[in-house]
């Protein structure tokens, strides 16, 4: 008997060593295959959520456009340094984009998770009633949030 | 003699279907960690930047949530960690925002494995969303991750 599979154990029969073989073989490829399909179906799975529903909850954006001095009114001015853009890479990205925008009105919308959003709202107050408005470089910026 | 045989041949079914069965569960497990090990990878490559963030709450002990002390362990497991919360990522300039009782004291550039690392490890419970207060020298941090 080959001591593995069932057929030899009940039949008491001496197992032929190329069925032996090609027993250890399904087993392997069944092992494999079922590695693969496992992470298919979950790479697959959550592939798709990512896609509809973004990685931290809904997709929001970030909307950054400049103003200028006369519009600051009795606004509060956070003034940003280049250790912020550098912590805070949405907004580095929403600021840059925004400064080259060749239209008169220069604005931008960078995509950002929730989380995203929550540190930028607690650390420069961008999704609140009266957001401040931030200042890099001798421009300001007037900041908000869109939510799909 | 056949009499004799059954009771070692059902023994070695058994042992079969026990071994193809175990055999089963560590393919899943692992096809569910080379689904991981493939995320982080797509991720890696698709130009996103993630990010470490830590939230002080006020000097009182909170009221709802764990309470886990960091130790030195914590800060050698995780640099970021230790930069943001006493080195050089400590951002004092973007704590004029906020509310009065939690501000963002700094993030860090971290790796998405990184990333998925301290959430596993400081992250909300998976059951409850609640996350943990981590505690050093008295203050109380909450981290949280990126993953864009």
């Amino acid at each position: 008997m080959c001591g593995i599979c069932p057929v030899c154990a009940e039949t008491g029969e001496n197992c032929m060593e190329p069925d032996k073989k090609r027993l250890i073989i399904i087993g392997i490829i069944a092992f494999i295959g079922i590695i693969v399909l496992v992470a298919a179906v979950v790479f697959g799975f959550t592939t798709i959520v990512t896609l509809v529903t973004g990685v931290d909850g809904l997709p929001q954006e970030l909307d950054v456009r400049v103003v200028g001095e006369e519009d600051l009114q009795n606004a509060s001015v956070i003034h940003l340094t280049d250790r912020d853009l550098q912590q805070h890479p949405v907004l580095a990205t929403a600021i840059r984009k925004a400064g080259s925008d060749s239209n008169v009105l220069k604005y931008a919308t960078v995509p950002m998770t929730g989380a995203e959003c929550l540190v930028l709202t607690e650390s420069f107050g961008v999704y609140t009633r009266n957001a401040p408005i931030l200042e890099y470089d001798g421009v300001y910026y007037a900041t908000r949030v869109l939510l799909h | 003699m056949e009499e004799g045989k059954k009771p070692g041949n059902r023994l070695r079914t058994a042992g079969f279907v026990v071994a193809c069965v175990l055999a089963g569960i560590v393919a899943v497990a692992l096809g569910l960690m080379l689904a991981d090990a493939l995320l982080i990878y797509a991720m890696e490559g698709s130009g996103g930047q993630p990010m470490l963030y830590v939230m002080e709450g006020a000097d009182v002990q909170p009221e709802w949530g764990m309470v886990v002390p960091l130790t030195e362990q914590d800060f050698a497991d995780h640099p970021a960690l230790d930069a943001v919360i006493r080195g050089e990522e400590r951002n004092p300039s973007a704590w004029e925002w906020g509310s009065g009782d939690r501000r963002f004291i700094g993030g860090a550039n971290v790796s998405y494995a990184e990333s998925r690392a301290l959430q596993d490890a400081y992250g909300p419970d998976r059951e409850t969303w609640v996350y943990p207060h981590l505690e050093y020298e008295g203050a109380y941090y909450l981290v949280v991750t990126t993953w864009p």
